[in-house]
């Protein structure tokens, strides 16, 4: 199945970014699932939880207040004011799990 | 040279005192400068995006308008000043003020945001107006707090109260230099949407494709403008956060290196005073001797 790369980021840091198959948003006119090869879009989101369903099974919820999300067809960035990972959810990058290492 | 020995000697010990207090300090901003810099590259990629998105709508739809974006013929004028709480920082504090002050001058109804207690003590001294200040800023500056002065300031502006809003900072341009700098933040410039027109960034927002915009571009410029203009002023105050520690740590290896020049001549001076006591004994001696024999 396609994948479609994620990002989400906020102004003080990346939160997360690796692949999915579909991600489940709040945005201005609803829920809204993104799976890859969507057309082109931008809107805003209501603040709530961003559901990435990742490849192989598995879901992560990230919680994010206020903020944009910009679709391209092979591309999905969610530009959040705040976003809250899950506890011991791990960033990747490109498939490869880096674990987030703490400050 | 009156004084005597044990004077010059504690003021060599309070000085080497000093001197090791100043040094701490340096080192102290010099680590607060390096975690900085590295906040104000963290911000990049979100600022890109935000800034990328907003390309985009402009080169999708035609013709956009806000009040964000209305010039206004009116010069009553709103200076976002971007210093800092403390002092021992050099002329930082000073520098800013007096740019933010130029700028505000001739200006018909100035008034000030005041972003640390020291823009703020100034400028009140000065009778100028204080629309709000943000001070107790620590040493990291979360995203709300750049959210808060940039609402304040966007409030002000479609209030009617100010015509135009001013952001005075200091531009990080390395560790040992930062330079006051004035940018319009309101009404927003329409270059930064692509020229407004014919840009090469309008033709690259074409060339990705017609984007949909849900609910419709109306409304998400109308949701992404105030928070474009929040991540201007974020950027804003890491850089000038920078920019303090940066001028923080310069002032206070001025501060170390004077204390060291200080401690030579004292050191040179409690020899002589040293020299001068011996010689006086050896002359007492040498005229009590005389007089016994005389």
């Amino acid at each position: 199945m396609a994948l479609i790369a994620v990002e989400v980021v906020t102004p003080e840091r990346q939160v997360w970014s690796g692949p999915a198959e579909m991600v489940i948003a709040r945005g201005a006119e609803g829920e809204l699932g993104v799976l890859p090869h969507h057309a082109p879009l931008i809107t805003f989101l209501v603040d709530g939880p961003l559901r990435i369903r990742r490849p192989g099974g598995g879901e992560l919820v990230i919680g994010t207040r206020g903020g944009f999300l910009e679709v391209k067809p092979d591309r999905l960035t969610v530009l959040a004011s705040e976003a809250e990972l899950p506890e011991g959810a791990a960033q990747e990058d490109g498939g490869n799990t880096v674990a987030v290492v703490e400050r | 040279m009156a004084q005597n020995l044990k004077d010059v000697r504690r003021r060599i010990q309070s000085v080497k005192n000093l001197r090791k207090i100043t040094a701490a300090m340096k080192m102290v901003a010099a680590s607060k400068l390096r975690r900085a810099q590295s906040r104000a590259e963290a911000a990049r990629p979100y600022a890109e995006a935000v800034q990328g998105v907003l390309l985009r709508l402009a080169a999708n739809a035609q013709g956009l308008r806000d009040p964000l974006l209305a010039e206004r013929s009116g010069d009553a004028t709103l200076a976002i000043v971007v210093a800092s709480d403390r002092g021992l920082a050099g002329a930082y504090n000073a520098n800013l003020n007096r740019a933010a002050a130029q700028k505000l001058a001739g200006t018909s109804r100035p008034q000030v945001v005041a972003v640390g207690r020291k823009v703020r003590d100034f400028f009140r001294h000065r009778g100028v107006r204080i629309a709000a200040e943000f001070t107790g800023l620590g040493d990291e500056i979360p995203f709300s707090l750049a959210d808060r002065i940039a609402g304040e300031a966007t409030r002000l502006f479609l209030d009617g109260q100010c015509d135009r809003v001013q952001l005075v900072y200091a531009q990080f341009v390395n560790p040992v230099l930062s330079r006051p700098v004035a940018v319009q933040l309101l009404p927003l410039a329409r270059e930064e949407l692509g020229g407004g027109g014919q840009g090469a960034a309008r033709q690259r927002g074409a060339a990705e494709g017609e984007y949909i915009f849900e609910p419709d571009a109306e409304a998400v410029l109308a949701k992404l403008l105030p928070h474009y203009v929040s991540v201007l002023v974020y950027r804003a105050l890491l850089e000038a956060k920078a920019s303090e520690f940066g001028a923080r740590m310069a002032a206070m290896d001025n501060a170390t290196r004077n204390a060291g020049d200080l401690i030579d001549r004292l050191t040179l001076q409690s020899f002589r005073v040293r020299q001068a006591a011996i010689t006086n004994e050896i002359l007492e001696i040498v005229a009590g001797a005389n007089a016994l024999r005389g």
